[in-house]
């Protein structure tokens, strides 16, 4: 709390950056409905299937850009040999830092929620609760992993910002949080299908718009979140291990 | 068993891409093998791009050598770097190893958390810090807005929040204004009063010689002399080195009776004429009477005891500061 424009900067920017696309759709749909929307997306709530979209977009683009910046933050800063010289499990020390970035988010997240439900025509019953929470946090989780895959690299390329530009940028081209799945062709689906933001953002959508079938039907989404989430963590492990290893090799640890 | 011990350690690096015919290799180690007893400070003394830093790095398990092996501790360095993380507190020179947007206060709980310090042991473990450096009052303030001085201490406690037994100090004093440098100095001695082990690197002589009870002379990945300050002095000999202040340079100078002569400008102004000799009579007579022939003015003369930097010269033909 020593920076208190931070926190404001926290709970305020996720609204505005969600404002927008709340517009956008009242342009495309006054009614908030569109049945030409409808045929792509299944269901017409143009306005509900944004913001729930935006929300998970705003939460999943900040985990992956806090911990995919975490090494190149710490060379920047200096610190990142005085915490690799230190004893501890360097897992915990990403973990920690995950943990704090959630927290965040999570406020972020429940603000622009709560603002924004009363625009959408969100379904929310008290069973649905437990699916969505754990739709929110495997898909948090497993983009912190993609993002733990990637931040090691910064051991490696100097780039990092621009290298998380490219990729998250690449993965909003095929991640439907801003359209329908449909309007993607077949082959690029399924590889949408394999990025955390695609399932988490389908979840969420069946979980809290009344069109479509509700808590029943997204298992497959959650099983293959949780699968994601484990493969992305082994692979992060690896990748650590890996890079890590390469820049004691080439004693550039640190320098930045 | 000593505190450290390396042996045959060999390092070299590479720079600029693999694709590049440009691209050079450094050798940074070249098969140096050294020990450290328990409880002593033991100081490596070269040049900038000597190796120093290199070998600090290895032992803190930062950089993997090529070949070779150290211990720290007992513990190998690449087979058992948890342990060895354990036995050690690593501070370099660079003040910005702590976080500068928390206070003094809160980076050494922080780092104290990493090594899994909890509790009240962790904040009386803090406490004593913040005291043994005389920062309390400064404790709850910014790091940012500490002086250079204070930048050092903090970096300094927090190497040794955990209360390792061993120190990895790089350049500990660099960038210190004199005074702040010897209140440093006067820490590290006061922690190898407390039985630290200390091993640091330092490219000024007279540090070299005032903390360490011995010293590795290291060029170019290579270590040329090692033994305590009186031991590396003793290794000219009798020898004695004849300082002349003149006004103007002489130019090349001959003494016969000179080991080696050197003759450098002053930054304050004036040049130096430096005779190593073992007969500082005749070199003297014989150097002055070759400028006052040239028509050079003597200024000042002085003969002084060799110093760790004439011994560096006498083994690699260049100075410390040459470096």
């Amino acid at each position: 709390m020593r920076y208190p424009g931070f926190l404001l900067y926290f709970l305020l920017s996720p609204l505005a950056w969600t404002i927008p696309f709340i517009l956008q759709a009242l342009a495309l749909a006054p009614s908030g409905y569109s049945s030409a929307f409808a045929t792509l997306s299944g269901t017409g709530d143009v306005t509900s299937f944004l913001i729930i979209g935006i929300l998970v977009s705003i939460f999943g683009g900040a985990a992956f850009f806090s911990i995919g910046s975490l090494y190149q933050w710490e060379m920047q800063n200096g610190t990142l040999e005085a915490i690799l010289a230190a004893t501890p499990n360097h897992a915990a020390v990403l973990a920690g830092a995950a943990l704090a970035d959630a927290l965040m988010g999570s406020l972020s997240t429940a603000l622009t929620f709560a603002v924004t439900a009363p625009i959408a025509h969100f379904v929310l019953g008290s069973h649905t609760i437990p699916y969505l929470v754990t739709a929110f946090l495997l898909t948090v989780a497993a983009m912190f992993g993609l993002a733990a895959l990637i931040a090691p690299i910064a051991l490696i390329v100097r780039q990092m910002h621009g290298l998380l530009d490219v990729a998250y940028h690449g993965l909003e081209c095929i991640t439907p949080a801003r359209f329908p799945i449909g309007i993607l062709p077949e082959t690029v689906r399924v590889v949408a299908h394999v990025i955390p933001l695609t399932l988490g953002v389908v979840a969420i959508r069946k979980l809290l718009i009344a069109d479509y079938p509700g808590p029943r039907t997204v298992t497959t989404e959650l099983v293959l979140l949780l699968l994601l989430f484990l493969g992305f963590w082994l692979a992060a492990v690896a990748s650590n291990r890996l890079c890590l290893r390469w820049a004691r090799q080439r004693g550039s640890l640190g320098q930045y | 068993m000593h505190a450290i011990e390396v042996k045959d350690l060999c390092k070299t690096f590479s720079s600029g891409h693999w694709w590049s015919r440009k691209r050079k290799h450094v050798v940074a180690l070249d098969r140096i093998s050294l020990f450290v007893r328990r409880g002593e400070i033991f100081g490596l003394l070269g040049p900038n791009g000597a190796g120093k830093t290199t070998l600090i790095r290895i032992l803190a398990t930062l950089v993997l050598p090529d070949s070779g092996d150290a211990w720290v501790n007992g513990y190998h360095v690449v087979r058992e770097e948890i342990m060895v993380r354990r036995s050690i507190g690593v501070m370099s020179g660079d003040v910005r190893s702590v976080y500068w947007k928390l206070t003094g206060r809160e980076n050494l709980l922080f780092f104290g958390r990493l090594y899994g310090l909890t509790g009240q042991a962790l904040r009386n473990r803090v406490n004593q810090l913040l005291q043994f450096f005389e920062l309390e009052e400064w404790a709850d303030q910014p790091v940012e807005d500490y002086s250079s001085g204070m930048k050092h201490k903090i970096g300094l406690a927090r190497a040794l929040i955990h209360d390792p037994p061993i120190l990895l100090l790089d350049e500990p004093t660099i960038g210190l204004d004199p005074a702040m440098a010897n209140a440093v100095r006067q820490l590290i001695c006061r922690l190898r009063e407390r039985g630290k082990t200390i091993l640091l690197t330092t490219h000024y002589m007279e540090e070299a010689e005032l903390l360490c009870d011995r010293i590795a002379l290291i060029d170019r990945g290579r270590i040329v002399a090692e033994g305590s300050p009186d031991e590396l002095k003793a290794k000219l000999g009798r020898a004695r080195v004849v300082v002349l202040r003149l006004d103007r340079d002489p130019g090349r100078l001959e003494v016969e009776a000179a080991e080696r002569v050197e003759v450098r400008s002053l930054k304050e102004g004036g040049v130096e004429v430096r005779i190593t000799t073992y007969d500082d009579a005749s070199a003297t007579f014989e150097a002055i009477e070759k400028l006052r022939q040239r028509g050079v003015r003597v200024r000042a003369l002085s003969v002084e005891a060799p110093s760790l930097d004439d011994v560096f010269m006498h083994f690699t033909g260049r100075r410390i500061r040459e470096g």
